[in-house]
Formats: structure tokens, sequence, C-alpha cells
């Protein structure tokens, strides 16, 4: 085992430790940093496969902005009595948990099946490392790759964010008006 | 007549709404307080332990008795220092006198047994030197009366007889 | 890896580190002293020679303090804001680029610590995180003066991060490159001889507007409402004592060195000699044995001390500009913020773009 699958094995362990966390605190700054340290693994992960672009986007969008505003949010409002009242023993978190349970175990069922997981090899995408820094690293290899093959679903992508931003500010100013 | 009072509205002009052109203003305005500081050592303060302010010689500072060559003091506790005093800072006890005589000759039949300053009570408005007919009580030009006990601050005979240069 | 590179990685990240952390003490001094100087007074000048060991005697004073708790603080968070304080701009200090390349024993080291294709955006990832402690000291202390000064300080620095991330996109439109290697290099040309192409020339406005964020992002006067200690106690660190308290300050002052590195790098040429080093370059050449290798070492010598004198006389006007501006009100920030550097620096940024794909391309 090299140092890579030890840094994955950490990074990983890390994130499914904190994905828990997050879904058990009971405080919601507690979650929202758990969040946060998921993101910061996932980018830590995305600079293992040596994609530092999408690593520090990762970093800056989630972590930098993404979170700032959860916590700001979370900050702003008072969220004692959610914290007080919250049990683990209701009839709904109990349905809704084993509902995730087995919702889980479906999906790694499926993939098992479907990628054969434990016996053959993956089969890797038309981009590797070497091939990359061929091109011209891999920030510009993303942005041929955005800008020219799948500029369609990108500017389809942009406007649904667009849309939303908008249906924020109809909603936002509904209430104050 | 009633005064009249006219609100002199000013627009700001857009080099003043720019703001940048002050800031430059302020900071070269700075920059050379830096360097006199730094290049040429100008400072308006001085290193106060070493170095000491110059006061006027008017300057009312700690008081002390003023004694003749025997060193008796001068002061012959007649009170007036005490009841003119406005803070009431001073108490004599008054007491005979021994045999002790002026270099003149002239006894002084009446001395402090205890003469005693609360000089945190004490305003230091000189008044008490004024009174004195004997020019006993004087204000001094000392101005470091800093105590590390509360007791420091009661000045008795022994310390008011001491020697002070200067104002006297 | 072998052990070469190891040992070379090692000791860039020792001298990057161990600069931006023992240049802290120096910051202070100099901080205290020419306030000092600026206001007419003395300024500390009992401890070592010119009051140099002030700061080693705050230190010293500060680690030997009682590392008390307050009872009402989450303690975990409590102790993680300082931390993270210090590591966000430690770790966006490790791809600046410090110098072109050194030769030892035959092999190029290349005088940066991460050379990350996407450098710059890495660098802004780091400094995006520097809201963290803010907002975790802040929240952790559980007092109002700290959360005051927490809210204060991310919304802040999350207004002001739109502004640089604006002006710093115009510098890539002209660059072309995330990468800080090749943004220097484009740095070192000249017009005319003597005027190097530094981004602050070709985009003034740009430069303008990213020094101006720069004093927002890292919490200095005239934006330190974070930490407004006239109004908030002590903002965000209120509650904090001891060597933690001493952590948000290295932090405050590593970020400095950080923001100080980054403007050179992007706007006034980097690690590009200053002018008249060519010269002193040469001069120096003349002693070696006149191998290539131990020009290319004189020349990355003289290259680390002109980025080092362009950090420093950064620092020098934080310093400077901190002793002149008095604090502005949260409003007004907000403004300054939204109404005037956001939009200009849009507008700025079309410029750019529309200079660009008319007069360059």
């Amino acid at each position: 085992m090299d140092n890579l699958n030890l840094a994955f094995l950490f990074l990983g362990g890390v994130a499914a430790f904190l994905s828990i966390a997050m879904l058990l605190a009971k405080n919601p700054i507690a979650a929202a940093l758990s969040l946060l340290g998921i993101m910061l693994c996932t980018a830590g992960l995305y600079g293992m496969m040596q994609e530092h672009f999408i690593a520090a986007i990762q970093l800056v969008v989630y972590a930098g902005a993404v979170m700032v505003l959860f916590i700001f949010s979370i900050m702003l409002l008072n969220l004692k009595k959610e914290e007080r009242d919250f049990k683990f023993t209701t009839p709904s978190f109990m349905a809704t948990y084993t509902a995730g349970i087995v919702i889980f175990i479906g999906i790694i069922f499926q993939l098992l099946v479907h990628y054969d997981l434990f016996k053959s090899t993956m089969i890797p995408g038309p981009f590797n490392t070497a091939e990359v820094a061929n091109l011209g690293g891999n920030t510009k290899v993303l942005a041929h790759a955005l800008f020219s093959q799948y500029y369609l679903s990108f500017e389809v992508i942009s406007l649904a964010l667009l849309v939303a931003i908008i249906g924020a500010v109809v909603l936002a100013k509904r209430k104050f008006d | 007549m009633a005064t009249k009072t006219v609100n002199v509205s000013r627009p700001y002009t857009w080099q003043e709404k720019f703001y940048l052109f002050a800031i430059v203003q302020g900071l070269l305005i700075t920059l050379k307080h830096f360097i006199n500081g730094f290049f040429l050592r100008k400072h308006n303060t001085i290193m106060y332990p070493e170095v000491k302010r110059e006061y006027s010689n008017r300057f009312r500072g700690s008081h002390f008795i003023s004694v003749d060559k025997n060193k008796t003091e001068n002061c012959t506790a007649c009170y007036l220092c005490q009841t003119v005093c406005p803070a009431e800072c001073i108490t004599i006890v008054a007491g005979e006198r021994e045999s002790s005589k002026n270099p003149d000759g002239v006894k002084k039949e009446k001395r402090p047994v205890r003469f005693d300053i609360d000089s945190l009570r004490c305003c230091f408005c000189g008044f008490c030197e004024e009174a004195c007919p004997k020019d006993a009580i004087k204000l001094s030009g000392k101005y470091e009366m800093a105590a590390t006990s509360r007791s420091d601050t009661k000045y008795d005979l022994i310390y008011l007889k001491r020697e002070v240069k200067g104002r006297g | 890896m072998t052990l070469f590179d190891f040992i070379q990685m090692f000791a860039k990240m020792a001298v990057v580190v161990g600069l931006a952390l023992s240049s802290v003490p120096f910051l202070v001094w100099f901080e205290r002293r020419g306030s000092a100087w600026m206001q007419g007074r003395v300024g500390p000048n009992r401890v070592g020679p010119f009051g140099l060991l002030q700061s080693v005697a705050d230190v010293l004073k500060l680690f030997l303090k009682e590392s008390f708790i307050p009872g009402h603080v989450n303690k975990f968070f409590y102790l993680l804001a300082p931390a993270i304080a210090l590591a966000a701009p430690l770790g966006a200090l490790m791809v600046i680029p410090f110098g072109s390349h050194a030769m030892v024993m035959g092999q190029k080291v290349v005088l940066q610590i991460a050379q990350i294709d996407s450098g710059l955006i890495f660098l802004l990832a780091f400094a995006g995180l520097e809201v963290y402690p803010v907002i975790l000291g802040g929240w952790a202390s559980h007092n109002k003066y700290t959360v005051l000064g927490a809210l204060r300080g991310s919304s802040q620095m999350v207004s002001y991060e739109i502004a640089m991330g604006m002006s710093i996109l115009s510098m890539l439109v002209i660059y072309g490159t995330f990468n800080l290697q090749e943004m220097v290099a484009w740095q070192g040309d000249s017009w005319l001889g003597f005027i190097p192409t530094w981004g602050a020339f070709i985009n003034p406005i740009g430069a303008l507007i990213f020094f101006i964020s720069i004093f927002a992002e890292t919490n200095r006067l005239p934006f330190d409402l974070p930490e407004g200690d006239a109004e908030i106690v002590g903002g965000y660190h209120t509650e904090y004592g001891a060597m933690k308290f001493g952590m948000f300050f290295l932090a405050e002052y590593v970020a400095m060195v950080m923001a100080s590195a980054l403007i050179s790098t992007l706007y006034f040429g980097g690690f590009n000699l200053l002018p008249g080093f060519g010269l002193l370059v040469s001069w120096v050449g003349g002693y070696t044995d006149g191998s290539p290798d131990a020009l290319q070492n004189v020349k990355a010598a003289f290259e680390f001390v002109s980025i080092l004198l362009k950090v420093g006389f950064f620092l020098f006007v934080f310093v400077w500009v901190r002793w002149t501006l008095p604090r502005f009100r949260f409003d007004q920030l907000m403004d300054l913020g939204w109404k005037v550097l956001f939009p200009l620096s849009f507008v700025n940024l079309l410029v750019v773009i529309f200079m660009s794909y008319f007069f360059v391309s």
C-alpha cells in the first residue's frame, strides 16, 4: 500500500466520520462545521488526484462561500429551541433513519452488482495525469472541455442558477413588501 | 434679540467624495512625522525618568517646613495654616519649646509637637504658605509624590523638615 | 520522491514558514515604534537594542501566562479557532514563488513550495478560510461582543472577497494563466528598457481595488471592525487570553505577510529583479567561478531579496495606513464594498476584457 492509498484512506475515513458526526450533531453550528470538514476532505481527495483546480474551486466555492453563508445564517437565527426539542426517539426520526439505511444498502448493492467493484478493475477515463500535463495542465484541459464539448450543458446550468437567484429575489421581495 | 440660526449646507466636491486624495494627504503627513522620528530623532515626548520636564518656579509641589541654622523649625504652631486650609489637611498639635533659641536670640516658646499633612487631601492651593507669618510652611517644586503605601502619603514633621532645593 | 526532493521541499518550507513567523516579532516592534514615530513619540526602546527585544518579552509573557479557558465557552471550537487562524495564511503562503530557480548540486530547485498549476485559485481558497477563525472564535466564546465582532468580520470579509476576486479576474485575463510562476514571468519585461511591465502599471484600478480589499480581508485599519476595540472591547477574540490570543495576534501578522506577498506577486512583478538589481547581479556574479549554475544561484538570491524588499514595503504600507486613517463605520464599510468597489471592479474587468480582446489578440 503506497502513500496515496494511505492518504485516500485517511481523507475518506475522516470524511465518513464527519458525515456521521454531521448527522448526529445536536448543535447546528457543529453540524455545519462537520460539513465544512467533509468539503475540505473532498478537496484533499481531488488534490490527491492531481486535480488541483477542482480542489481549489471546491475550497473557494464550498468552504469559502457556501459554508460561510450557512454558518452566518445559523448564527443569525436562534436555533436554541430546535436544539433542545430534538430527540432521537421520535417516530418520524426513526422512520427517516430506517429509510436512509435501506436506501444506502440499496445503493451499495446496486454498485456492487453493476460495476462488479471487487472483481474487475475500473476503466479509466480519457485523461490520465501524464496526458493532462502534456495538454498544458488540468486547468486548461478543464476549460477546453467546459467551453467546447460541454458548452451547452454549462450554459443550461448557469441559466438554472440564474432562475434560482431570480426566484430567491422574488420570494424575498414578496415577504418584505 | 433672538438668535438667528443659519444652516449652511456645503456639498462635497468630487475631490472630497473621491476620498483618496485626502488619504494620500494624510499619508504624506504621517510619513513626514515618521521620517522626523526615524531619521532626525525628533520627538515631542521626553524619556521621563532620565529626563525631567522643567516646571515654572511658581509651581506648587510637595510641602516642607523651613528651618533655621540649628535645624529648628520656624513654625510656632500658630494654627493659621490649619485654619485657612480649605481641604483641612493640616493637623497641628502645639507644645512648649524647652530651650531653643533663634540665631538672633529670640526665644520661640511655642512649637508644633506634631505637624501632619495629609497629602492626599491637599489641593496645593498655597493658602497655608500665604497665611504663615513665619514663612515656615512652604510648597516646593517637587512633583513626584507617588508612594507605595498610604501611610507614606501622610507627611510628618520629620519629613517636612527635610532639605529642599530650589524654590523656598 | 527522492531524498533530494524531500530535503529541498523541506528546506523551502522551513525558509518560507520560518521567515513568515519570525518576521512577526519584528513587525510588532515596527508597528509600535513606527506608530510612535508617526505620532511624535519615542516608542518601546528599553528592551534590547532599539527595543527590538520588546516583542520577544511580550511573547515570553504570553507563553508563561496561565492558559485560562472561560467556563461558558464551547471548548472544542474555542480552541480550534486560533489554530485555523494561523494555518490558513501559512497554507496560502506555500504557492507564492519567491525566486525563479536555484541550481543545487546540478539539480534544478524551483523556489516555490507547491508548484500547482492553478496556484492563484489555491491561494484564494486558503485566503477564504481566514473567515472561519473569526466566526468560530466569536461564536464559541458565547459573548455579545465576540458575536458582534464575528458577524461584522464575516460579512466584511465575504463582501470584500467579491471586489478582490473581480480585480484578480482582470489580472487573469491579462496574464492568461493561473500559474503564479508564469504570471511573474509575464511581468519580467520592460517598456523602453526601464519601466517594468508590472501588473499595477497595466491595470492600476484593479491594483487599487485589490489593495483596498486586502486591508478588509486582513482586518487591518481602516477596516478593523471585527476587532473594533473602541466599540466592542476586542471583537471576536475578546474572550481569548495567553497564547490563544497570541495565535490570533500572530495570525493577523502572518496574514499581512501573505497579503503583501500576494500583492507583490500579482501586481508588482513578484520576484522579478527590482530596477537596478541587474547590475548588482552581474557585479556579484563576477566574483563566482562563472559557471551558469553559480550565476543562476546569484540571480535567484537577488530575486529572493527583491521579493523580500517588495513584501517589506507593503508591510510598511500596512502599518503606515493603520496609523493614518481612522476606522470606518460599518455602514460606510458596506457602502464602500458593495456600492463602490464591486461595480468599479466589475466595470474594470469588462474594460480589461475588451482591451485585451481588441488590442492584444
